[in-house]
């Protein structure tokens, strides 16, 4: 499994949690254009045809039930 | 970091929607392929804004967790979640080998918690909102 570890430290200077925050948010903004790039494309799976996903969030019944799966 | 989706009884969510108390799980850096990021990253508006004026889709391109919402939540099936059920029946049991990617909700992931390795296996499957749907 590869797996790419980079680590820095801020020394020096009390940091607050929005600080910190706003650092781990640049951090992933930086990882996410290095890996999918300027105007990302969208992406289809199979998962999509098979089940509406709403993960989390309450959805009226009728439009979270299963789909029929349709090769994407 | 200390989340919200830590601390209820249900387990974390791996496909939840952005929302305050949600982090960032990873990216879909390609079909079936994601770069999970640990350790987790809390989701602000600040962080929304970026990735929108990037042109990012986040519910196509990113992946979110949270607290797993039980019954409030149109997976849920009596006692479980009903999605990663349908995931795994569709793309199968996994061999139970091989590394797992470093994952910061594994060990209080729903879908681990329901279905071990084979939830791992299967979890970079899921987008939670394609182009057109």
């Amino acid at each position: 499994m590869a797996e790419h570890k980079f680590e820095f430290t801020v020394s020096g200077v009390s940091l607050s949690d929005a600080q910190k925050n706003h650092i781990a948010g640049q951090i992933a903004l930086v990882v996410t254009r290095a890996l999918v790039g300027e105007a990302p494309e969208n992406l289809r799976t199979p998962m999509w045809s098979l089940v509406n996903i709403h993960g989390g969030k309450w959805i009226p019944e009728v439009e979270g039930a299963p789909q029929g799966f349709t090769k994407a | 970091m200390d989340t919200r989706a830590d601390k209820l009884d249900l387990g974390t969510c791996p496909s939840a929607p952005p929302e305050p108390g949600s982090v960032l799980l990873g990216i879909v850096a390609a079909k079936g392929q994601i770069a999970y990021i640990t350790p987790n990253i809390p989701v602000t508006q600040e962080m929304m804004d970026a990735f929108a004026k990037d042109g990012v889709p986040p519910e196509n391109r990113l992946r979110f967790a949270g607290s797993c919402m039980g019954h409030r939540c149109a997976q849920w099936a009596g006692t479980r979640c009903g999605l990663i059920d349908r995931v795994v029946a569709h793309f199968g049991e996994s061999d139970g080998s091989g590394p797992l990617p470093k994952c910061g909700i594994r060990s209080t992931c729903r879908w681990f918690a329901q279905h071990g390795r084979t939830a791992c296996a299967s979890c970079p499957e899921v987008v939670r909102k394609p182009e057109g749907a």
